[in-house]
């Protein structure tokens, strides 16, 4: 072996023992980045289920906002014209009034002539002429009652406001539904936030304060339907009790058919049959 | 428009009333009632939870309940109707509606005895 090849063989391993070198510290930086990626890969995982969660939770809440916002507007729509009703109800009250007070007035001056009248036949004697002049006075002062009678709107007008304030009532119902939907709102919020301290968590550097206290409030603190709504119609009842009677009739319907004793079911069949005769 | 007042404007005067399921429950186990109106949405113990009680007790199983409920949707309609309750009043409504509820639950009880 000449000088020549030995000195290749050592570069070769020197070449070798480098290539050793950098294997070895190249496994350090992919062990390195293997426990990042350990690290990282639940908190991506968890990252992409709190935005997932996240991004229906929002839409949601702001769908509940909105029913909120129409509900109000609806209810407050049907408030308004109710009010607007019951002014005119009470201008056309006025109105009666102030004829009213012409009426009295014309009742007092008829009073007055017939009162007149019999005054000055205390020391008359009566005869037929007399008895005519007080008949058709007397006539005159029932006509001006009779006008007053016929033109008196006033039970018809208080019972109008009286149902007015029944439907501003129904109307005012609509604050039980939103406090509903904003309480839903809340809820929503409370586990965006909740999610959102979970992740961060991770990141040392940030201070957490999760609390769910925080949206513990006395007025939102209620149990909610977050399917709530607010018609201000009958037709949701009216749907309801299709449902409710739909079921009952069938039931009748089939026992009929089999001929079977229905005897456990006798209330709600007779329920049922009323019902539907009433309809 | 659930309270005492509601009712007896509809010509309904004896009346009890309980913030929650649970209280009710304690004042039925008294005994003396007709009939029972109650939310669906309850604080504590849900309208289900608290028809289911009713039911489970025979003393007063066959006790008529009318739900006032916010939806009225099918499912939840069908529900009550499984669960046996006799009438729904959706939210809002009217007093007048509360007493021809009432009234029609009452002349199927009279009926049935």
């Amino acid at each position: 072996m000449k000088h020549e090849d030995l000195e290749s063989i050592l570069e070769k391993m020197g070449e070798l023992k480098a290539l050793f070198l950098l294997g070895q510290r190249t496994v350090q930086i992919l062990q390195d980045l293997f426990a990042f990626i350990q690290q990282i890969v639940p908190i991506a995982e968890e990252l992409k289920a709190a935005a997932e969660a996240t991004s229906g939770k929002l839409p949601k809440a702001s769908q509940h906002l909105e029913k909120v916002t129409h509900a109000t507007e609806v209810a407050s729509i049907e408030i308004l014209d109710i009010v607007e009703g019951v002014l005119a109800k009470l201008e056309g009250m006025q109105r009666d009034l102030k004829h009213t007070r012409v009426v009295a007035e014309g009742l007092q001056q008829t009073a007055q002539r017939v009162e007149t009248f019999l005054q000055t036949m205390t020391d008359e004697p009566w005869n037929h002429q007399n008895i005519e002049q007080l008949k058709a006075l007397l006539q005159e002062h029932f006509q001006v009652l009779q006008t007053h009678i016929a033109e008196d709107n006033f039970q018809s007008c208080v019972d109008g406001i009286q149902d007015d304030c029944t439907n501003i009532m129904m109307a005012l119902q609509v604050q039980d539904i939103t406090a509903q939907q904003i309480a839903a709102v809340n809820h929503l919020m409370q586990s965006v936030d909740e999610n959102l301290t979970r992740l961060l968590r991770h990141f040392n550097e940030v201070e957490v304060h999760a609390d769910a206290l925080r949206y513990r409030h006395p007025h939102l603190d209620i149990p909610f339907d977050d399917s709530a709504e607010y018609f201000g119609t009958e037709e949701r009842q009216n749907l309801a009790d299709s449902f409710l009677e739909e079921p009952r009739l069938g039931k009748k319907r089939k026992d009929h058919d089999t001929g079977r004793n229905n005897e456990p079911g006798k209330e709600v069949l007779e329920f049922a049959e009323k019902k539907s005769e009433k309809d | 428009m659930s309270d005492s007042n509601d009712l007896h404007d509809v010509g309904y005067y004896y009346v009890e009333t309980a913030s929650y399921g649970v209280k009710a429950l304690q004042k039925l186990t008294d005994g003396g009632f007709d009939c029972i109106i109650t939310d669906w949405n309850m604080p504590k113990m849900n309208g289900f939870e608290f028809v289911k009680a009713i039911k489970a007790n025979t003393a007063r199983a066959r006790l008529p309940i009318l739900v006032v409920t916010t939806r009225g949707l099918e499912e939840e309609i069908k529900r009550m109707l499984k669960m046996g309750v006799a009438s729904s009043i959706v939210k809002p409504f009217k007093a007048g509606l509360l007493k021809e509820k009432l009234d029609d639950i009452f002349a199927v009880e009279s009926k049935t005895l």
